[in-house]
């Protein structure tokens, strides 16, 4: 491999990561707050890039559509939390079929409304062209989505290490009775991370949108790599999502690179590693 | 403070607490005794509203409040400060975090609860203000976890076998701090297999015995009772 594609592909690997953080950290949290392994997340995503090719369409631009799927997923995140998963809290069962049956209905009435072809959503304006990095001419798009999940990581860090709220988080990933029996109201806490994270992934949607493009069976694709993220991570850990995404984001840019018919093994096999060896992840702290 | 009447509460179809009636009098140190397995931890969780188990019949009430129906966290609100079996401290965050996450101020007469009056009572914790908590020592996690628990200024603490699995001499430091809390008009529900710490602190006390109660009175009354002392907490067996 020359230096030029050495260069190449960690580029690749740093933006499909960034973009990955934006998926996975909101997974994670709810995985690690709520116990909920929720698999609709990748609908989340789907959706929010279809909901920002409608703003598209109708003739906004790309912030537009990037605030509209926030504020479009977020609220729907809020609502399934409020009226659907609260009435089954503490039954794991129950909530993964729901989070299942609500997936599906979203891949269904996304086919119905936008069919079976790639969509690739434009580059925003300001954001097209190329600049030169290490000898490598790199789409500039790709280099703000590694900025914009540097800010997010950042926010974040801060939101989770200098908060109170964020205190309680970590504490409920600890010991969520515990916070309960401490007066504080959980169940607010979880509505909170689960709808924070919902809004990261329509916007994860929006990008992956333009950079992945948007089709049926995008939300499933995404989801694994979502879950390889949170394997390897481990659970309800920012440190271990930042890390979990780029590990994914360059073992999928260099596996695909260097040989593309392996690339899938590439990405399990670490994982079914992590699981025999630390099944808490890199990050997270044994049950 | 606390009264409870004829609480029964089950896990699936065992009832293990089968008809307790006790009562907590403002400011008095009431303890709670009985071999393993006996039901004290389900009465602590049926007081707290924390489940498993479910509570199927009886009344809890704290000062004037029924608690029956109410989440967890409302009866923590309610002035209700819970010292867990076990600790169940936040291991990730260190002990100042553990300290600011419970921390809540309410008006109920008592002198409010903050970090200087914990670091006063636990110099130790002072000295590992930035230690995570996971890091702590059994003994240390155990101060942490009472500490925890008066930050949210309560009146009434409930605190299960917090001596367990300590040394003496830490127990020894126990009963001292637990001596000072007594004395600052806090009313404490003490879950304890330590027969002498419980006579040495306890106004009255409780037997429990397959989730009923054998007995109550002063502890100068256990004491003096071999009978209750070898049938129902094992003593000089
Ligand atoms: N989560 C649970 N599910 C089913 N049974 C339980 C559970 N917790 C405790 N028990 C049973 O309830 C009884 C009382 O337990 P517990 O209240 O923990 O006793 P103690 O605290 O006095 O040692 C025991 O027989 C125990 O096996
Ligand atoms: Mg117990």
């Amino acid at each position: 491999m020359s230096g030029r594609e050495f260069v190449l592909h960690t580029l690749n690997g740093f933006s499909l990561g960034a973009l990955l953080f934006l998926l996975s950290s909101g997974f994670q949290l709810i995985f690690g707050l709520m116990r909920i392994v929720n698999l609709a997340h990748g609908s989340f995503y789907l959706v929010g890039g279809y909901v920002g090719l409608t703003v598209l369409i109708a003739g906004g631009n790309f912030w537009m559509a990037l605030v509209a799927a926030a504020l479009a997923i977020g609220v729907t995140g809020l609502i399934v939390e409020r009226t659907l998963l609260r009435r089954l809290r503490g039954q794991p069962m129950p909530e993964v079929l729901l989070t299942v049956g609500l997936s599906l209905i979203a891949a269904d009435l996304s086919l119905a409304r936008w069919g079976g072809d790639p969509i690739l959503l434009p580059r925003p304006e300001l954001l097209r062209g190329t600049v030169e990095l290490g000898g490598v001419t790199y789409p500039v798009f790709r280099i703000g989505v590694f900025g914009l999940g540097l800010l997010v990581v950042g926010l974040m860090w801060l939101l989770h290490t200098r908060t109170r709220i964020g205190a309680i988080v970590r504490a409920g990933v600890d010991d969520r009775e515990m916070v309960a029996a401490l007066g504080i109201n959980v169940e607010a806490i979880f509505t909170g991370a689960f709808t924070l994270g919902a809004l990261l992934a329509g916007v994860a949607g929006v990008i992956g949108g333009v950079f992945l493009s948007l089709y049926p069976g995008a939300d499933g694709e995404i989801l694994l790599y979502g879950l390889v993220v949170v394997i390897l991570g481990g659970l309800g850990s920012l440190p271990g999502a930042v890390v979990g995404s780029l590990l994914v984001g360059l073992i999928d840019a260099f596996g695909r690179a260097m040989v593309p018919s392996l690339s899938y093994f590439l990405l399990f096999a670490p994982m079914a590693l992590i699981l025999i060896f630390r099944p808490h992840g890199l990050f997270g702290k044994p049950d | 403070m606390l009264r409870i009447h004829d609480l029964h509460s089950s896990y699936g179809l065992a009832e293990v607490l089968s008809g307790i009636s006790m009562e907590v009098p403002d400011g008095t140190l009431v303890a709670v005794m009985g071999r393993n397995g006996m039901g004290k931890t389900t009465l602590c969780r049926s007081i707290m509203g924390l489940a498993p188990p479910v509570v199927s019949g009886g009344e809890i009430e704290c000062n004037g409040t029924a608690l029956g129906g109410l989440p967890a966290y409302r009866r923590a609100q309610l002035g209700i400060g819970y010292v867990p079996q076990g600790r169940h401290v936040f291991t990730s965050l260190n002990v100042v975090e553990n300290l600011t996450v419970a921390a809540r101020s309410e008006e109920n007469g008592n002198e409010p609860w903050d970090l200087d009056r914990v670091w006063e009572l636990f110099p130790r914790l002072a000295e590992r203000k930035t230690h995570r908590a996971g890091q702590l020592s059994g003994g240390e996690q155990q101060m942490l976890a009472i500490a925890r628990a008066l930050m949210t200024n309560p009146g009434l603490l409930v605190m299960d076998e917090p001596s367990e699995g300590l040394a003496p001499v830490l127990v020894e430091t126990l009963a001292e701090r637990l001596h000072d809390l007594k004395s600052s008009a806090l009313s404490i529900l003490l879950v304890e297999q330590n027969l002498s710490l419980a006579l040495r602190l306890a106004d009255v006390v409780y037997v429990v015995e397959n989730g009923g109660i054998v007995f109550h009175g002063t502890p100068a009354e256990l004491d003096g009772s071999e009978e209750i002392k070898r049938r129902h907490l094992g003593v000089g067996v």
